[in-house]
């Protein structure tokens, strides 16, 4: 058919129609007659269609405005029931239908066991009905079965019938109110007597927490008592009771009421979906505003309270209180409209019940009664003559009214009512109304001001609530840290933070975000290569990660290693060398960058390398046979031109980079002794004291010489001991002579360094019984680039594990299912775990607010600067079996935290005395330190000089340098006495001088002219050398100024201020006190720790004092005025052996009990943390 | 506000809503209820399940209240769009209602005849087939008009939903009215094809 034609065809058509013309079709279709049926019908179609739409044309008035046919709005119209052939549920025989409502068709029924007459209520539709009204309908039954009272509808029965579900209730014969009323309006007394009992019963049903909400005349339905229940006799609501009988029947006092579909009734607590879809329900005229307004949340009994304020209404005026032409005028009526007052329509109602009346059909619900039972109670007293409660709206209530109804001309009204009223009363009573104006002023002032307090009060107490949260969950978590809590920890006090609470301390924020930022912890980040079991991961310099599957199967096109860079997502697969002869399925072994990130080498079981050129776009692939056995490991030269393999096969190789394979430039041994041997093997390039390819030969491990592969002299036959006869993989850190030896389910932390080789520690998790650290074979290790976190993953146990080198404790165990690979980045913020199908990136945390230095290996035992600034340490550790003999190793490093060199170190050397001291001298360029045997090591810029000195006593010996360059030793001896020593030269000096009471010296700071000396007796005593020669003792006996802080506290620690006017002197038992130089004054103390005060550091800006003590805390102190304030507290987990600031100011050293490594916090690095939260700013 | 409006009364009501004037936000509103209202009792006029089904007052009250919600929320660009806007929700406002009489689940699906052939066991609530035809046919009516392409939609929108004047409509789209008579009579020849010949009846 020819749509075009044909719509251009009717376009004519309505164009002449428009233009009121009466087109004629034939004279249309005249040159296409064909058309002429199918545009007759579209002609047709056309008529209808305008019918429908309307014209926009005609502007008569619209024909679909609201004067006629409310019925439909208002409610049902029972249909005649000409077909009656209903099937019924069992017991029961169906007589006719009395009504339906919105889901439920109701019948008059005979109940025939009983032989009684009740109403049956049947759903609609059966199965077909929605699922929301089959639960109205059983909330339905379940409401009415909730309630039991005489002026409520009662259920007889609940059932199912044929699937559908069905209760029966009692049979009410005498219709509705609704019906009874009429549209009559009746006595006061009657109408007060229903809406009493009504409330009664509505009362009842709130009692059990139903809500009706469709409370109107039409659902109280009549009974009286003369009805006849057996019988078959009373007639149906269609020819019921008619309009004039009503009121007889009303007044009837054996008239019984009873309250019926609850259909729409809620549980006020019940949260069922199916009443919250937003919908209105309820009937217009009788709905309280609050649902109306469709506010489901605050529809509770008092909508009830207002529907029987509405029904009351009715009683008495004959209509219902708000009724408008359409629905939504009748809504929009209820909402904002005040109704008609009673007494305009029924001049001779009593007041009170008009009061009664409106009070229910309050807008807002508080205003309304407070309950059912309460109106009821009201209602009563009416009709029993006595005093309402309620009172009537008065004048101002009707100006609220009016005002809420015309905010705007109520608010211009009462400007001019207020200018108005006021001038003549200035005018006239200016005194007594002002002061009765200011009365009332003050008045409102105090209660706003009692609201504004009482406000801010809840505010603070919520503030201070989300205050300690937060910083109770840090706490929490900083007890019972989990993966990842100190990301959660730092929120939770960033929360706290912004809490505004006159609780807020910033020091706790400070120390508990400090042992957030302080804590080493991982975070997952994302994950890569899924679908891949990683057999090798490895990062390069770019942060870029390869990845090998651990299986090379051909079938499964698994012949390839991933290349993933993180940032960007992006993966490019390397695939292996085409010509290469792989065995059919191959497992990867080693997978390594160089060091300049140019070549990736992987290493598979079979003794195949392959190697790719990872610079070029489409990266070059080469591979050949190196080994007989399994690549165990492939480490490279650090300019990356040679490359090493160890293999199972006990052969180590060296190839050039970029060589063709055929011909290893150095191989070791020559010839494999017994090529069948499967020893393990682990492989690193070591560049301490000496350089070489450290192996775990099939005798223990070896050091190669990078060149020739030879075996290294014997001077280093000292590995021998250590690594004998473990066969395992080994993990090197030469910055910290560190190295790694894996034994199977164990790990070995050894130092090496000249002439020191010792298993410091080996690592195990306290759960493990056996003091192992896995439960199973180690199958990867991992060394973060620091060189004080080690990754390990356990293939059986499905778990990486990771250890804090310098405490020897595990800090994570994160899961890792059948893991098998493990790799930190080259900066180390990640850490790449293998695990099934899968390889996890975690962030890692902590490292950066502190970071450790100095690790040696040996436990820390006094850390201090030396002449030129530099940090030194002394390490030691004492022999198990004769703690007089140990291993020491004294340390210098440079700024970055490299070792600069050893002072000194001896194995198994004598160690006899507790006390390890670093003195210097930056003026006189002298160091001295003195490691617990009798010798002192001088170092300057000559060198080092070693003197043997005979000290007094093995316990207490203090040094501190002068100026000069002398050293001072408080030496703990009942003689107490100083020494002064020399470069060269040691002589002891008789000190001498009385105290009166013989006391051990225990500690001394020498400052720019005096001397401070700490004294067991509880004294700090200050000597003026007073520029005399230091061997007059008297000089000291006559400038010793004494003053007592407690005479049962021993003085532990000391410390001068830069400017010699400070001393501050710790305790026994935590008191810290400050001396003032060089007169000694006392100038104040505090108690600042709950043990002894072991340690003492005033920075060089002399702002900050730090104090390390037994309590296992370091407190920051910072000078206010004459004060030391707290800035916050780092909690360790063993007691404080050291503590003292860097020189820049910027860094805090502090060394715990037994770790091996100094914690270097970076103030400034906090300081931002700090600012980060909004502390500090 | 069933009398014709004035482009520039208009124009001063949507500048006074957007200036955040609730009552000029309600005066039109006012009479996009009163349009859904109208059409709806236009539409289901002569369905005889309409009357007896108490709930109609219900459905009627939650297509009012939700229209009234959804308009609430909208702040309109131009006259036209708020008008538009408004005739969408009541379209869809009269979707759901005969949907709510006429859907899979309706009130009005028991009238189906059971497997057997038999009657069902309340047939004697039977609704007459031509008229549940008639509910399907403005199901397909207000549907097809969503089908529609936009220019011939916002004809209907404006005209049919919210019963607006030819000249209203030209002011509105600033148009001469006898390009909205022209484009009307498209919108309807276009409605004529998509319904063939089921158009409902009145």
């Amino acid at each position: 058919m020819d749509e075009a034609r044909l719509d251009h065809l009717l376009d004519q058509y309505q164009q002449l129609v428009d233009g009121g013309q009466e087109p004629a079709l034939d004279e249309l279709c005249r040159e296409c007659p064909e058309l002429r049926a199918e545009l007759s019908r579209r002609v047709h179609r056309l008529h209808k269609l305008g019918q429908i739409l309307g014209d926009p044309v005609a502007v008569e008035p619209d024909p679909l405005s609201l004067s006629d046919d409310r019925t439909w709005v208002t409610g049902a119209t029972p249909r005649d029931g000409t077909v009656v052939e209903i099937p019924a549920p069992p017991g029961y025989e169906i007589i006719a239908p009395l009504g339906e409502g919105g889901i439920g068709v109701v019948y008059k029924a005979r109940q025939l066991g009983l032989d009684r007459l009740v109403a049956l209520k049947m759903i609609l539709g059966g199965s077909r009905v929605r699922e929301i009204d089959l639960a109205r309908f059983r909330e339905e039954s379940r409401a009415i079965a909730a309630l039991r009272h005489p002026n409520i509808v009662q259920i007889h029965e609940v059932g199912e019938f044929r699937r559908q579900p069905f209760f029966s209730l009692e049979f009410c014969a005498g219709g509705t109110l609704a019906r009874a009323l009429s549209g009559q309006p009746q006595p006061p007394q009657v109408a007060a007597n229903i809406a009493e009992v009504l409330a009664r019963a509505i009362q009842s049903a709130h009692d059990k927490n139903i809500v009706h909400r469709d409370l109107k005349p039409g659902n109280v339905l009549l009974c009286v008592d003369s009805d006849d229940q057996a019988g078959g006799h009373s007639t149906l609501i269609g020819d019921g009771p008619t309009v004039d009988v009503a009121p007889r029947l009303l007044c009837n006092p054996e008239l019984i009421l009873k309250v019926s579909d609850f259909g729409l009734a809620k549980r006020v607590d019940d949260d069922s979906g199916h009443t919250v879809d937003g919908s209105v329900m309820g009937t217009p005229s009788y709905m309280a505003p609050e649902q109306a307004r469709g506010e489901l949340k605050s529809i509770g009994p008092l909508a009830d309270v207002w529907a029987l304020g509405a029904i009351l209404y009715e009683l008495l005026t004959g209509r219902p209180p708000f009724k408008g032409s359409s629905v939504y005028e009748t809504l929009e009526q209820v909402r904002t409209g005040d109704p008609v007052p009673v007494r305009q329509l029924q001049p001779k109602l009593p007041v009170d019940l008009e009061t009664i009346c409106l009070k229910c059909l309050e807008k807002e619900p508080r205003r309304r009664y407070a309950s059912a039972a309460e109106l009821a109670n009201d209602l009563k007293r009416f009709r029993t003559n006595r005093a309402i409660l309620a009172r009537p709206i008065g004048r101002l209530g009707h100006a609220y009214r009016w005002y809420r109804r015309e905010p705007r001309l109520a608010a211009l009204v009462t400007c001019i009512l207020v200018l108005t009223a006021t001038l003549p009363a200035i005018l006239v009573g200016f005194n007594a109304r002002l002061t009765h104006t200011q009365d009332m002023l003050a008045e409102t002032r105090r209660a706003n001001v009692a609201a504004l307090q009482a406000e801010r009060a809840a505010y603070l107490n919520a503030e201070a609530q989300r205050y300690y949260a937060g910083i109770s969950a840090a706490a929490r978590m900083r007890a019972q840290p989990y993966v990842g809590w100190t990301w959660d920890a730092r929120k939770q006090l960033a929360d706290a933070c912004l809490a505004g609470t006159p609780d807020r301390d910033p020091m706790v924020i400070r120390s508990e975000l400090a042992a957030a930022a302080g804590s080493i912890d991982l975070r997952r980040k994302s994950t890569v290569a899924e679908g891949h079991l990683a057999g090798a991961i490895a990062f390069d310099a770019r942060g870029r990660l390869a990845i090998a599957p651990h299986l090379s199967q051909p079938l499964l096109g698994v012949r390839f290693v991933a290349l993933i860079d993180p940032a960007s997502g992006t993966e490019k697969r390397l695939p292996f060398p085409g010509k290469l002869t792989i065995r059919w399925s191959d497992v990867t072994t080693a997978l390594t960058f160089s060091p300049d990130s140019r070549w990736l080498f992987l290493g598979l079981r079979s003794g195949t390398v392959i190697r790719w050129n990872v610079t070029a776009a489409d990266p070059t692939r080469f591979g050949w046979d190196a080994h007989t056995g399994e690549v165990a490991g492939i480490v490279f030269s650090p300019d990356s031109n040679w490359v090493y393999t160890a293999s199972y096969d006990g052969q180590v190789k060296r190839w050039p980079i970029d060589g063709d394979g055929k011909k290893a430039a150095a191989a070791w041994p020559e010839r494999p002794a017994n090529p069948k041997a499967r020893l393990r093997s682990g492989i690193a390039y070591w560049t301490g004291a000496r350089t070489g390819v450290l192996v775990q030969g099939p005798g223990g491990a070896k050091l190669l010489d990078p060149e020739t592969l030879a075996e290294l002299g014997t001077n280093d036959a000292q590995i021998a001991p250590a690594f004998a006869a473990v066969p395992g993989e080994i993990l090197a850190h030469p910055a910290s002579s560190t190295v790694i030896v894996e034994r199977g389910e164990n790990l070995d932390v050894v130092l090496w360094d000249r002439g020191i080789c010792q298993t410091v520690s080996s690592l195990r998790d306290a759960i493990l019984e056996n003091g192992s650290a896995h439960t199973g074979q180690i199958e990867g290790l991992a060394l973060h680039p620091s060189g004080m976190l080690l990754a390990t993953i356990c293939e059986k146990e499905g778990l990486a594990k990771l250890w804090d080198l310098a405490t020897s404790e595990l800090v994570a165990t994160i899961p890792a299912a059948s893991g098998r690979a493990i790799a930190f980045s080259l900066d180390g913020r990640t850490l790449a775990v293998g695990g099934d199908h899968v390889t996890m990136l975690y962030e890692v945390g902590g490292l950066r607010e502190q970071i450790y230095l100095g690790r040696r290996g040996f436990p820390i035992r006094a850390i201090g600067q030396t002449a030129d600034g530099r940090m030194a340490t002394i390490a030691a550790r004492r022999r198990a079996d004769n703690p007089n003999q140990g291993s020491i190793v004294a340390s210098i490093w440079n700024a970055e935290g490299k070792l600069e060199h050893s002072v000194f170190q001896q194995a198994d050397g004598q160690l006899r005395a507790e006390h390890f001291q670093i003195a210097a001298s930056p003026a006189s360029g002298q160091t001295v330190f003195h490691a617990g045997n009798d010798e002192l090591i001088w170092l300057n810029r000559g060198g080092v000089n070693t003197v043997p000195v005979k000290f007094k006593h093995d316990g207490h010996i203090d040094i501190s340098l002068d100026r000069t360059g002398r050293a001072w030793s408080a030496e703990g001896t009942e003689k107490p006495g100083m020494r002064e020593q020399g470069w060269s030269d040691a002589q002891w000096v008789s000190a001498g001088w009385s105290t009166g009471t013989r006391r051990d010296l225990t500690c001394v700071c020498a400052a720019d002219n005096c001397l401070v000396v700490g004294c067991e007796n509880a004294y700090v005593r200050v000597i003026h050398p007073d520029g005399g020669p230091i061997r007059e003792c008297e000089c000291f006996e006559r400038n010793a100024s004494t003053f007592l802080t407690d005479r049962a506290n021993t003085v532990r620690a000391l410390c001068v201020r830069n400017d010699s006017a400070l001393a501050v002197a710790g305790t026994e038992d935590g008191q810290l006190w400050l001396v003032g130089l060089p007169d000694a004054k006392p100038l104040g103390h505090w108690r600042a720790h709950s043990d002894r005060v072991t340690t003492l550091d005033i920075d060089p800006s002399g702002e900050w004092l730090v104090s390390g003590s037994r309590d296992r805390e370091v407190r920051l102190w910072r000078q206010t005025g004459e004060r030391f304030e707290i800035y916050l507290i780092l909690r360790h987990s063993r007691p404080i052996r050291h503590v003292a600031f860097g020189n820049d100011g910027n860094t805090l050293l502090v060394v715990p009990e037994g770790e091996t490594a100094v914690r270097c916090w970076r103030l400034n690095e906090l300081r931002k943390c700090f600012v980060d939260i909004g502390l500090d700013q | 506000m069933s009398e014709s409006l004035k482009t520039t009364e208009l124009q001063d009501l949507v500048d006074r809503i957007r200036a955040g004037d609730r009552h000029a936000a309600d005066a039109l509103i006012r009479r996009s209820a009163e349009r859904l209202e109208g059409l709806a009792r236009k539409m289901l006029r002569d369905f005889p399940g309409v009357r007896r089904w108490e709930q109609t007052g219900d459905v009627l009250q939650n297509a009012v209240t939700r229209l009234l919600k959804t308009l609430r929320k909208v702040t309109p660009d131009s006259v036209a769009g708020f008008f538009r806007l408004a005739a969408q929700a009541v379209r869809r406002e009269l979707l759901d209602m005969v949907r709510h009489y006429h859907g899979p689940h309706g009130l009005g699906r028991h009238h189906e005849s059971l497997p057997d052939g038999s009657s069902g066991p309340l047939s004697w609530l039977a609704i007459p087939p031509a008229e549940v035809r008639n509910l399907e046919r403005w199901t397909a009516f207000h549907e097809a008009v969503e089908q529609l392409p936009e220019a011939d939609r916002e004809l209907l929108e404006l005209g049919y939903y919210e019963g607006l004047k030819t000249d209203e409509i030209a002011r509105l789209l600033v148009v001469e009215e006898w390009t909205v008579r022209r484009r009307w009579n498209k919108a309807i020849r276009q409605l004529i094809v998509a319904l063939g010949d089921e158009i409902p009846s009145l």
